[in-house]
């Protein structure tokens, strides 16, 4: 578990470099919008797997 | 008090914003966004409220009275959907967006056009499903839970209710995915996941729940759309399809979304109890660990919502312990939440005594749900007036009245000045006793036999639903109070002083100014800030 000193020091990096902070929550939602669409699809083709079995 | 100064002169000078339609239309500040989930849900309360007293009113006596079946029907399907998916997930969204980004430290959510998205299609979708009353064959009729192959019979306001629960949806994603990826990359310096407030918690897990199943639902309700159109049958029996699969992928999502609906309000109070305690909240780390416990569990008992559709004995038996199981989470967070009461110096303004009455009528609607969970006796009790009063307790209670804690506890916060108390606490105690009037008879009607979702019954049913009915009409009145108090404070209430609204209040946004900057936490909060909201 990071401790608030790593946090402030992860932070005083991270600000250094604000196209880093952007790409990071670039990644974060590009990571959770896969496995949103993963589920939506990924019920769809089960469904379709059982029904074509 | 050094930081609280500084965090004055910090937001003071930052505190331009938009004026006219386009602060609204075209809002990318969370607060400015946080007030329309709210205003928004408000309305769907009020709308899906005139549903219910309708369907009270039917039931006041034996016989039909004011509505035919058919429309009977159609406001039971439409009260239901309304208040989950326009009434209680808007007003946890709109709380997120106020309070996510001022209680972990951050000037906004990270996705600010995607928030104003995720707003702007709610009221496209609910003016789509709301005017499938005027469609020929009325309104959905099939009940919330559009089980096939009855909501597939359903006349042209078929198509309506599919499109207008994919916008929901895609609302609900958009506004779980601005969430997580907020907590996750905007948390202020020294603000590590194990000081974050539980509200913040408890959403970052709701969160993910969103995300895990709102895509379940759009898959399912898509099927059933290829099913009515396309010649497909996922869910028709004749073409060797399985309704009953249906149910399965349903409440897939239908339990989770329960917690959904209920983990924020987990967070609301475990804010509340600590501050009217003037004590920490007791065990911290076994809440989230409780939190993330249910969360987990919601996804492997949403087979208990059909035990009688017929499912083999190990699944029956498996189903049954698992959603036992969840009594002990569930368990750990109601000691933590008295423990913090004991020897505590308690006051009792409307937001403790809201919390206090999600504390008891939360627990009294688990208990019923220990009932349902037993298979031999959920045989007796399925699809009983029982259920009605079970669910209603969990969601009236551990949802609205979660609700309209928070309000009343950070309402001073967002405009700065103090509400009504007089006025609030009737409004507790009137919701309070006529809510129990309202379902607590219901339990009585389950046990004796009355079945959910009839408009007529027999005369042995008269007297419980006449108090019933009683009970919901005076519950529904006096709720007429919370717009009231609200519009009152915003007008005319008394100033608050400083940057604490209660005594005992503890976070980073009783650190801010009252009301809270229009631009909050452009500079980041300092370490000691931090620590004084953590102590935990």
């Amino acid at each position: 578990m990071t401790s608030p000193e790593q946090s402030i020091q992860a932070h005083q990096e991270a600000r250094l470099d604000d196209a880093a902070r952007r790409k990071r929550v670039r990644r974060t939602t590009l990571v959770v919008t896969l496995v949103v669409l993963g589920f939506y699809f990924g019920f769809i083709a089960m469904m379709l797997y059982r029904a074509l079995r | 008090m050094a930081e609280t100064t500084h965090a004055h002169a910090e937001h003071d000078d930052h505190d331009h914003k938009p004026h006219g339609w386009r602060r609204w239309v075209f809002a990318t500040n969370h607060k400015d966004i946080g007030t329309m989930y709210l205003v928004f849900s408000c309305i769907m309360f009020f709308t899906g409220g005139l549903f219910a007293m309708t369907i009270r009113a039917e039931l006041f006596k034996p016989g039909l009275q004011i509505v035919d079946a058919g429309v009977f029907n159609s406001l039971t399907t439409m009260h239901g959907l309304v208040m989950i998916f326009g009434a209680i997930m808007p007003a946890w969204v709109g709380l997120a967006n106020w309070m996510i980004p001022i209680q972990i430290g951050a000037p906004d959510m990270a996705l600010p056009r995607l928030n104003n998205l995720s707003f702007w299609i709610l009221p496209f979708a609910f003016v789509l499903l709301l005017s499938s009353w005027l469609v020929p064959g009325s309104a959905p009729a099939g009940g919330w839970t559009m089980y096939p192959p009855l909501t597939l019979q359903l006349g042209a306001s078929f198509p309506m209710l599919i499109f207008a629960i994919h916008m929901m949806g895609i609302s609900s994603i958009l506004g779980a995915i601005n969430v997580v990826v907020t907590i996750m990359n905007l948390r202020a310096p020294g603000m590590t996941l194990m000081r974050m407030p539980l509200f913040v918690w408890t959403w970052l897990i709701t969160a993910f729940l969103l995300i895990a199943v709102m895509p379940v639902l759009a898959g399912a309700v898509t099927m059933m759309l290829t099913d009515h159109f396309f010649g497909t049958s996922f869910f028709n029996a004749a073409g060797g399809g399985d309704p009953v699969m249906f149910q399965h992928i349903f409440w897939f999502f239908g339990h989770p979304e329960v917690y959904i609906m209920i983990l924020p309000g987990f967070g609301v109070i475990s804010e509340i109890i600590p501050a009217f305690s003037r004590k920490p909240l007791f065990g911290y780390e076994a809440m989230v660990y409780a939190t993330a416990s249910i969360a987990f569990l919601s996804f492997i008992v949403w087979a208990h919502h059909m035990f009688t559709v017929g499912l083999p004995l190990s699944a029956l038996l498996f189903f049954m312990f698992a959603t036992m199981l969840i009594a002990v989470p569930t368990g750990v967070k109601v000691f933590n939440w008295t423990a913090t009461m004991w020897r505590g110096s308690l006051s009792f303004e409307p937001p403790m005594l809201f919390s206090l009455a999600f504390l008891f009528l939360f627990t009294i609607g688990g208990f019923s749900g220990l009932m349902l969970a037993l298979v031999p006796a959920d045989f007796q009790y399925q699809d009983t007036y029982f259920v009605v009063a079970h669910f209603h307790y969990v969601l009236v209670s551990g949802s609205a009245f979660a609700i309209m804690a928070a309000v009343y506890y950070w309402l001073p916060k967002w405009v700065g000045r103090m509400y009504d108390m007089r006025l609030a606490t009737w409004h507790f105690w009137l919701s309070a006793i006529f809510f129990n009037v309202l379902f607590f008879p219901q339990h009585f009607l389950g046990l004796a036999g009355m079945p959910r979702r009839i408009p007529d019954y027999a005369v042995q049913f008269a007297d419980w639903n006449m108090v019933s009915s009683i009970g919901g009409f005076v519950f529904g009145l006096s709720q007429l109070l919370f717009p009231y108090i609200i519009w009152k404070c915003v007008r005319s209430g008394k100033r608050v002083e400083g940057t604490r609204a209660w005594e005992g209040a503890r976070g980073l946004e009783w650190e801010l100014p009252s009301p809270a900057p229009y631009h909050s936490w452009t500079t980041p909060p300092t370490e000691a800030m931090i620590a004084r909201g953590a102590e935990h």
